[in-house]
């Protein structure tokens, strides 16, 4: 049997490309009028701009909140809560979306005070590191997966290495963030990694 | 903030050793959608008045207090104004891993120079000793500060510039009060790294940045003890 290519295959890459360009400028247009409006007390304009970022926004509470549903609710809540009313202030230097997520961290770290209490590995190993009993796969099978793996890490750990890792913060910030040395967040992370690998292999 | 996450991150000895991410972690997916529709919640606290505070439209007696401020603050430096102190102000290096506020990156504190430092202008970074040698020298107390401002350069250092300028017994207690609290702050992270050290203990990066926790906890140290305020 003979397969005829379409004529969408036989069309270069390079081609297809200011399509998507222009699509995405078209997006990013759309986006900048949004937070202008939602700037201006637009509230269409503002729920426009939460659907477009809720899941991210909510994936990054939840991670952070120790996967508790409850808990990244409230948290992610609070974060377009506190957008909306700081929507004024943001002077478009970055991103609406990069924004958002600093400031999201900032909500949840800060006033959940996820990070009061640092976490630190001993407490993990003398306590047997419990898995949360929460979590809905705890118990299927004995080789974890990632996000498994993930909810087992301290609170510590976990933040630090899921701020550098998923979402591509460096130490630096980190530190400001969580009001940890960066050494501090160097060591959480080179233990992070070494304790998700061990549990993975 | 540097996102997307694909953006690299400069380099340190401390990722070689990490050996990288752990798989699949990166193929994660970022975006989760809640059970339930959040907008009703947002739109609702959207919808209440902003918490902004209230301004009387009393009577002022602004312009008053300024005056007598002003005129307070005059008679008392004509008085106190002491020939032989004049308010020394300067730039010193403190180190400051992690600012306060989870929105600054840095932090900016009044605090006076103190005295055994004020003929050491100019020295410092550009001092002509190895960079190693006047790291590790025991004897350099008067170059404490200037070390803390070499290891602030380091770009692994974990130290963070902060500038002060001002003058006065309340600067040199704003001093004293950073520099507690970074030794804390690095007290703590070379607890971290012995931790880490104990399940890895040849990862030769951990050991470097053992190495490098414990010249800022001894330099801090160092410039605590000689001027405890």
């Amino acid at each position: 049997m003979t397969l005829v290519e379409t004529p969408e295959v036989q069309t270069p890459a390079a081609l297809r490309r200011p399509a998507v360009d222009e699509a995405r400028a078209a997006a990013q247009k759309a986006e900048n009028a949004d937070v202008l409006a939602a700037s201006r007390g637009d509230a269409r304009a503002f729920e426009r701009l939460y659907r477009a970022h809720v899941g991210k926004v909510y994936g990054l509470c939840w991670r952070l909140c120790d996967g508790d549903a409850a808990k990244a609710d409230q948290a992610a809540q609070d974060a377009f809560v506190r957008a909306w009313e700081k929507l004024a202030s943001f002077r478009g230097e970055s991103a609406f979306g990069t924004w958002l997520h600093r400031l999201t961290v900032n909500v949840v770290l800060g006033e959940h005070r996820l990070l009061k209490r640092w976490t630190t590995f001993e407490d993990a190993e003398t306590a047997g590191a419990p898995e949360p009993s929460h979590h809905p796969t705890a118990h299927l099978g004995d080789r974890m997966d990632v996000e498994r793996a993930l909810t087992r890490l301290p609170k510590g750990a976990r933040a630090v290495l899921v701020l550098h890792d998923l979402e591509g913060w460096q130490h630096d910030e980190i530190a400001a963030a969580t009001g940890i040395a960066v050494g501090t967040s160097k060591a959480q992370l080179h233990r992070a990694r070494k304790l998700m690998k061990e549990w993975l292999s | 903030m540097s996102l997307p996450p694909s953006l690299p991150e400069p380099a340190t000895p401390l990722d070689a050793a990490c050996e990288g991410p752990v798989p699949g972690l990166a193929s994660l997916q970022r975006e989760r959608e809640p059970g339930r529709d959040l907008w009703a919640g947002i739109e609702s606290r959207m919808a209440a008045p902003l918490r902004v505070p209230q301004r009387h439209r009393e009577p002022s007696l602004w312009p008053y207090a300024l005056a007598a401020s002003i005129a307070a603050a005059l008679i008392t430096g004509v008085l106190l104004r002491l020939p032989n102190a004049p308010a020394t102000t300067g730039t010193l290096t403190a180190s400051a891993a992690a600012p306060a506020s989870p929105e600054g990156w840095a932090s900016t504190v009044v605090a006076q120079r103190s005295k055994p430092y004020d003929n050491r202008e100019g020295e410092g970074l550009d001092s002509g000793a190895p960079r190693s040698l006047r790291l590790l020298r025991s004897d350099s107390l008067d170059n404490a500060p200037a070390l803390v401002a070499q290891r602030a350069e380091s770009p692994d250092s974990g130290l963070m510039k902060t500038t002060y300028s001002a003058g006065g017994h309340q600067g040199a207690h704003a001093q004293q009060a950073i520099l507690r609290a970074n030794l804390k702050l690095a007290t703590q992270a070379e607890r971290e790294v012995r931790r880490a050290l104990k399940s890895d203990p040849d990862s030769q990066s951990l050991k470097r940045l053992l190495v490098s926790a414990q010249q800022q906890r001894e330099l801090i140290t160092t410039l605590l003890i000689h001027d405890p305020g």
